[in-house]
């Protein structure tokens, strides 16, 4: 960790992606392109109910069809352990790879087929007859809570119910506003153009496994635990990936169940999820009800906010460590002087809850920002003012957020807040734009102005790691454990290294994905990357710099510290004595080295950052609401955001507007939508609304910088600011539009068409 | 059912079972990978190739329905090692992240462009709006478009954004 960061030359250039070639002619393989010789291929039998005793089984019809192997039923795996690990303390029960008595939800699997081809596999799938014996579905949270347990083995529905703050003294707060309101936050699905898949051969040394994934180390590490291999016999392998957005973060039942199809067959088999089966199964994000109540003075200031939450777990728990994010995020940008939490972990037959972009930080933004707003709304106070009034001061920073040690907030690393605010009104001319509404509402328009502000939390695990290989022709191979979705890492974290070893970007590769060589991490999750595998890649980099300058000194017959790397070449400083790059590294692999220094480059480290970090941000839409139908069209949208220093600007364009895109889509489209039986009604893209190209408006994207002391890039994570942001702005300038009404998301032309008509 | 048809400018032709879908007979029998699969209801386009020239979706026509025809996939797009003007847009205006849906939208608006030579953004929006994107926000799509519409009019293209902005 240093406090001033050293920048490399290629910090901040807009470098093209060197992935590209490969995407854009069709070379690039996904794990649904790999087809090793004798493949098989995978099929569920999937419950059609959300809550049903299995009763009875026969898979004899699907055992004609030709071609097929082997049909796998809940007998075949009742011994197979999965994550999570079992906690009765907190009503987290065993998860196996198929039903074990009682289907949960709809989808969840029953049986698995294993066949010659893909299609032979899903006919004998349906000739699987099972007997179900259907059970009353529990499916709002509220109504779940008085419900007889789905677990039998538990005694309610209510996994956990935690609190922190101190109510007394909330309670005592005074101030002329008192408000209180509900927050809704509905499942929404990752739906990454990529579906899971899985690839797995049982090889003469062990399990070989190609994942789409964001963490390929940690799946090694829990596939050889669950199957009681050594590290060393598990290898797991990720090629391209096809996004993620947190929902390749796991292994799920069907990744176990091709790891045992593999296994009993001795064939390679090979299971890719259908669309269907992703809005199905998949970890839906954020699902939660937040009450809040709020105190405040007459000029926006906020006293006093407390947050009553429920969270829908879904039928069974899959990521239990990253709950608490909302509750602890509560307070985001603004100085509240108390602040309390209550979160009630819910059981339902509904899917269960996973990982999201952003993964509880947009729900605690969303709820906030929607305060603010109603704070404005009672004050008269402009929505801008209540923000900059709120906002924690640049010399509160470190800042120990959402009520400090009381409440369990976190300790913020940075942060300018009203600069960004200041930039966006400036950028997006809001004087301007507050005219312009108020002559569209002349004319009778529904003209809508939306903000929001946010702080997200990034930089998970405090470490990271990376290995610099220099190969004998000079070029350099990154070995990282960090995972790229589409992120261009194999591009930003190859100007780190070029930048520091004095190459040219292309003499720098990055290898990920592959268990074999790349060291153990956490992959790629919670805006980690560059904080956590950048850093690293940059530090190794910096390591074998160091070595390299040791060795180009004994070749000069000068010191080590007047070495300079650039241009692939080794210069003594202010002289024009110099080597080339290929001279210092065939030196050094041939052991033409200084006494005390090891032959060779090569260098791994895992590197410990100063903390996490705490990007931020304001956004604003605009929105323009057709009085005849209720139908919003988002028609401008403006982002300020801070990550710190940025890597490649091209690159975090990119994320920032994809960010924004998925936070829009939340905003107005995307839910996850089950009927009275519990049966997803939102089974299709035809059904489940993702943005598409005539959904959004081109966007206009402005930055300040404020560098986090935690890592030696000064870089904060930026991958997930965008829909953390975009979805409140969007929400607002509805309200906006309809007069400050209480909308929920997804803010439906259907909606706003009962608001402009109640 | 015997089918055979022009494949990026080659003969082929297999064996098939009269319902296999032409997404899989070229992903599965003619190992072409590019052309990808992301939804199976025909509403993604991620499998989005050139039939007779023009564009559609290949998860919703059987291979035998297309028996003697054109067919061109992302991999028959550039030739002799020249990127098609679209490929270099996407290229140099990312307007790609995960790559997943890129083969059938550079398929898009291949055909868009051959239709509508200097589409305004409305056009272009509504030209790749059978496409399905979830990284890009359709931004530097768009922005890659209007590159390659750029390029292939003979005309300097309009520069980046972020050498402007941020």
């Amino acid at each position: 960790m240093t406090t001033e960061p050293a920048i490399p030359s290629f910090l901040g250039a807009p470098v093209q992606r060197r992935e590209d070639p490969a995407l854009i002619t069709g070379m690039a393989r996904y794990v649904d392109d790999i087809t090793p010789n004798g493949t098989l291929y995978l099929a569920l039998v999937r419950s059609p109910f959300a809550h049903a005793e299995v009763t009875g089984i026969d898979v004899e019809a699907a055992h004609e069809v030709p071609g097929v192997w082997a049909i796998i039923t809940s007998e075949d795996v009742a011994d197979v352990l999965m994550p999570p690990t079992p906690n009765p303390a907190r009503n987290v029960p065993r998860r196996y790879p198929l039903v074990q008595g009682k289907a949960l939800m709809p989808g969840d699997p029953v049986a698995a087929v294993v066949a010659e081809t893909a299609a032979a596999a899903k006919d004998a799938a349906d000739l699987v007859f099972v007997d179900y014996e259907p059970l009353d579905v529990v499916g709002d949270m509220e109504e779940a809570i008085e419900a007889p347990p789905i677990h039998p083995e538990f005694e309610s529905n209510v996994a956990y119910d935690r609190s922190k703050g101190d109510r007394k003294a909330f309670e005592l707060v005074e101030g002329p506003i008192r408000l209180s309101g509900v927050v809704e936050h509905p499942r929404v699905v990752p739906a990454p153009m990529e579906n899971r898949a899985i690839l797995a051969e049982w090889m003469e040394d062990g399990l070989k496994v190609h994942l789409s994934s964001q963490a390929p180390q940690l799946m090694q590490k829990q596939l050889a635990s669950d199957f009681d291999l050594s590290q060393t016999a598990v290898r797991v392998i990720t090629p391209f990936v096809g996004g993620a957005f947190g929902c390749k973060f796991d292994l799920a039942e069907e990744d176990y169940l091709t790891v045992i199809a593999a296994r009993v067959t001795g064939r390679p088999v090979k299971w890719t999820e259908s669309r269907r089966e992703h809005l199905l199964t998949i970890g839906h994000g954020r699902a939660q009800r937040h009450r809040y109540e709020v105190v405040a003075e007459n000029d926006g200031k906020i006293k006093g906010l407390w947050v009553d939450s429920m969270i829908d777990l879904g039928c069974r728990a899959r990521y239990i460590p990253w709950i608490e994010l909302t509750p602890r995020m509560g307070t985001g940008n603004y100085d509240i002087p108390v602040y309390g939490w209550r979160m009630r972990g819910i059981l339902t037959n509904r899917a269960p809850r996973g990982i999201y972009r952003g993964a509880g930080r947009p729900e605690a933004t969303l709820t906030l920002e929607r305060v603010i707003e109603a704070v404005a709304g009672a004050t008269g106070v402009d929505p801008a003012e209540v923000r900059r009034r709120n906002f924690i001061q640049p010399d509160q920073f470190p800042y120990h957020s959402s009520g400090g040690a009381v409440a369990g907030g976190y300790k913020y690393d940075t942060g300018e807040y009203e600069k960004t605010l200041d930039k966006l009104l400036e950028v997006a001319d809001y004087e301007g734009l507050r005219t312009e509404q108020a002559a569209a509402r002349e004319q009778g328009r529904l003209m809508g102005i939306g903000l929001s502000a946010y702080v997200e939390v990034c930089g998970f695990e405090s470490w990271g790691a990376a290995r610099v290989q220099v190969h004998p022709d000079g070029s350099v191979t990154v070995f990282v454990e960090t995972l790229d979705q589409g992120q261009g890492h194999r591009t930003s974290f190859a100007q780190l290294v070029a930048g520091v070893l004095g190459l040219d970007v292309d003499q720098v590769k990055i290898e990920q994905g592959d268990t074999a060589t790349t060291p153990y991490g956490w992959g790629t999750s919670g805006s980690r990357s560059i904080a956590q595998g950048g850093s690293a890649s940059h530090a190794a980099a910096g390591k074998v710099a160091e070595k390299a300058k040791k060795v180009a000194g004994r070749l000069l017959e000068a010191s080590a510290a007047d070495i300079v790397l650039a241009d692939g070449q080794a210069t003594v400083a202010g002289t024009d004595v110099s080597v080339t790059w290929e001279e210092v590294v065939t030196a050094a692999l041939n052991g033409n080295v200084p006494d005390g220094v090891t032959p060779g480059l090569d260098e791994e480290i895992h590197l410990k950052s100063g903390g996490l970090n705490f990007p931020f941000g304001c956004h604003l839409a605009v929105v323009d609401i057709d009085p005849e139908s209720g139908s919003p069209r988002l028609d401008r949208m403006w982002a300020v955001d801070d990550a710190g220093n940025i890597v490649n600007p091209m690159l975090a364009e990119g994320q920032r507007h994809g960010g924004l895109a998925q936070g829009v889509g939340q905003a107005l489209w995307e839910q996850v939508i089950y009927d009275e039986d519990g049966n997803l009604v939102t089974s299709s893209f035809m059904d489940y609304l993702i943005p598409t190209a005539v959904s959004l408006p081109l966007f206009g994207l402005d930055g300040t910088v404020t560098p986090t002391p935690t890592n030696p890039l000064g870089a904060k994570g930026l991958g997930e600011a965008g829909a953390i942001g975009s979805t409140p702005a969007v929400v607002n300038a509805v309200a906006d539009a309809l007069g400050g009404a209480d909308v929920q998301i997804p803010v439906t032309a259907e909606q706003i068409w009962r608001i402009l008509h109640s | 059912m015997e089918v055979s048809m022009t494949v990026n400018g080659r003969e082929v032709s297999g064996d098939v079972e009269p319902r296999t879908l032409l997404v899989h007979f070229l992903r599965e029998d003619q190992r072409l990978t590019g052309t990808h699969v992301g939804c199976e209801t025909g509403y993604c386009g991620a499998c989005t190739i050139h039939l007779d020239g023009k564009a559609v979706k290949s998860c919703t026509i059987l291979a035998v329905q297309v028996d003697g025809a054109n067919i061109m996939t992302i991999e028959g797009l550039a030739s002799n090692g020249n990127l098609h003007p679209v490929q270099e847009g996407f290229w140099e205006r990312h307007g790609l992240q995960c790559g997943f849906c890129t083969p059938g939208m550079i398929m898009a608006a291949v055909s868009l462009l051959e239709d509508n030579a200097n589409p305004t953004e409305d056009e272009i929006r509504h030209g790749i709006e059978g496409n399905l994107c979830r990284c890009t926000g359709y931004h530097n799509i768009v922005r890659a478009v209007e590159y390659a519409g750029a390029k292939m009019r003979g005309e300097e293209p309009p520069p980046p954004d972020w050498e402007e902005g941020s």
